[in-house]
């Protein structure tokens, strides 16, 4: 059974007198418990795609559902990490998961509200960092307490916009592993999807890969990742099967871009 | 142990030799000068920075302590030279700062009694103006449209110096309490109030996309998220109305008082009392210091969370 489906779905922004497409027909759907990554250039519309199932944008065309239902807003549903701000500045650590779990669940008294919060910032690896600031912790370290508070929240849907993109490259491997760990060994496998254009983010983490090319915004390509579960980042990267199928994407990827600029050779 | 001693040669000390020496001149002033309360005062500042200095280990603080020390030294000499110790300014004009401390102990109980009524009209209207402002300035930032107008009206309102409100709340209000705490609250109302909506306005759009999708109700929209994101904005706005209500509450003191610092130097000012004018001037002078920096560590206290 499909948990998302869009359908058809056309995104436009007016742009003083122009209208500016972000997205352009594209139809999908996610299984329930199915780790989908979509992966595209900056600016291929790949964010306004997650902002549609976020419920902060709606389609002017098509239909975005889930479990059947059409997405009138945020709900409960689903918890969002972005790349920054998700977590709220004046509020330690703790007080931001607490304050997540408070809009699911209003009735859990204030002690299991702080129990449950020092129970999720344990399994991302804040332990004794409960009480700092978001500003005092470093970047990969806010990142893991956002996403400490998505799953205290305890939502069927994890969106994800390039979590781990302002992050540098020894930490992002290390959340890259922390979020494959979390989510396959979780007891209900949350529907996962997951913005990002790091492309070996993407086929460690994910089932399936929906590629976009912008300009306007549509899926150029679905790919099915076969590597079997529990992935294993390092053991994986070296493994001859993954670096052939990792050219056979740039290759795609990259007759993509290069047709858009005349054919030029660009670096990812 | 030499270490300690020979630290002690910096500036608070010295000074407060060369004010001993000063000492020794005679006096000019015709009338008494009560040098005994200053020599009385300086001993004792002196005393309680030498015990302080020996037992400190914080270097750093005691640093500004030792410049402040210092500094305060220096006035008092420079005042002392100046008017009982040359009578190079006019008698009657500038007491020296013996006569100063001489009538500030006399006129203690009138004085507390002062602060007090000014402190109590003060806190009323800035609190109102806290109070009314936020609330007003959350929800006009957050409706855009209502905020847009609002943004010029609290422009022009803010524009107007707020001390021309007096013969008006005079009029209409006939208790001059209740005129005073009126005045001060129109004049820290409308900063604050433009603090607020800019707060608002200014805040990361991420932040509250992120409190959206956390399905934050309204309330806890309005008190969780946005109050706390603007209120560094909205503190430099209470600190600007705070500024304001005391020049506005000492003018109204002066203008309509019978009661308040304001009205303890305009009365005496109608007699020509000069020494009670500087013994008004130096207490107010410390009221607002004392004020500003509890504010100021408020200030600090609300928002540790920025680095």
């Amino acid at each position: 059974m499909s948990k998302i489906e869009l359908r058809n779905v056309t995104l436009n922004y007016a742009e003083r007198n122009t209208v500016f497409t972000a997205l352009e027909d594209i139809s999908f759907s996610v299984k329930e418990g199915e780790f989908v990554s979509i992966i595209g250039a900056s600016g291929c519309g790949k964010s306004s795609l997650l902002s549609l199932l976020e419920g902060l944008n709606f389609p002017t065309e098509g239909r975005v559902t889930i479990n059947g239902d059409e997405i009138t807003g945020t709900g409960d549903d689903r918890a969002v990490v972005f790349q920054h701000y998700s977590l709220f500045p004046w509020m330690t650590t703790r007080a931001n998961v607490v304050y997540g779990i408070k809009q699911v669940k209003k009735k859990l008294p204030n002690k299991v509200l702080g129990q449950i919060a020092d129970d999720y910032l344990a399994k991302v690896g804040l332990s004794g960092f409960e009480n700092k600031y978001p500003l005092q912790l470093s970047g990969g370290m806010q990142q893991r307490a956002a996403i400490a508070r998505a799953l205290a929240m305890s939502p069927a849907i994890l969106l994800m916009d390039e979590p781990f993109g302002a992050v540098d490259a020894k930490n992002r491997k290390i959340l890259q592993e922390l979020l494959l760990e979390l989510w396959e060994t979780s007891e209900d496998k949350k529907t996962v999807i997951f913005v990002t254009h790091d492309i070996d983010e993407a086929i460690l983490l994910s089932d399936r890969i929906i590629m976009m090319s912008g300009n306007p915004g549509r899926i150029k390509k679905e790919i099915n990742i076969e590597f079997p579960r529990p992935r294993n980042g390092s053991k994986l990267l070296e493994s001859r099967e993954y670096l052939n199928f990792r050219k056979e994407l740039i290759t795609s990827f990259f007759n993509d871009i290069s047709e858009k600029i005349g054919g030029e050779e660009v670096a990812l | 142990m030499i270490e300690k001693i020979k630290k002690q040669l910096n500036i608070a000390n010295i000074l407060f030799v060369i004010f001993l020496a000063v000492q020794l001149l005679p006096e000019r002033y015709s009338q008494e000068t009560y040098e005994i309360n200053i020599i009385i005062f300086v001993v004792a500042i002196e005393v309680i920075y030498l015990f302080f200095s020996f037992i400190s280990k914080k270097e750093k603080n005691m640093e500004t302590i030792r410049d402040i020390i210092g500094i305060t030294y220096f006035i008092i000499i420079a005042w002392q030279l100046m008017t009982s110790k040359s009578a190079f300014l006019n008698e009657l004009l500038f007491p020296a700062p013996g006569i100063v401390i001489e009538q500030f102990i006399a006129d203690f109980p009138k004085i507390i009694e002062g602060i007090q009524s000014s402190l109590l009209i003060m806190l009323q209207g800035y609190a109102l103006a806290i109070l009314t402002a936020i609330p007003s300035g959350l929800a006009a930032g957050w409706h855009i449209r209502f905020g847009n107008s609002f943004h010029y009206v609290s422009k022009f309102f803010g524009s107007i110096p707020p001390i021309v409100y007096i013969p008006y709340a005079i009029a209409l209000l006939p208790a001059f309490r209740d005129a005073s705490v009126f005045v001060i609250f129109a004049a820290a109302f409308w900063p604050i109030l433009g603090a607020t909506m800019a707060g608002v306005f200014n805040i990361e759009k991420k932040i509250l996309d992120s409190a959206k999708t956390l399905n934050v109700g309204n309330l806890s929209m309005l008190f969780h998220v946005m109050l706390p994101a603007a209120l560094p904005e909205i503190l430099m706005g209470c600190n600007q109305g705070l500024g304001i209500s005391f020049i506005l509450l000492t003018s109204a003191e002066m203008i309509g008082g019978t009661k308040g610092m304001g009205f303890y130097i305009k009365y005496y000012s109608d007699f020509g009392d000069f020494t009670r004018i500087v013994v008004g001037i130096i207490v107010l002078g410390i009221v607002v210091s004392v004020i500003t920096m509890f504010s100021n560590k408020l200030e600090r206290y609300l928002l540790r969370w920025r680095q």
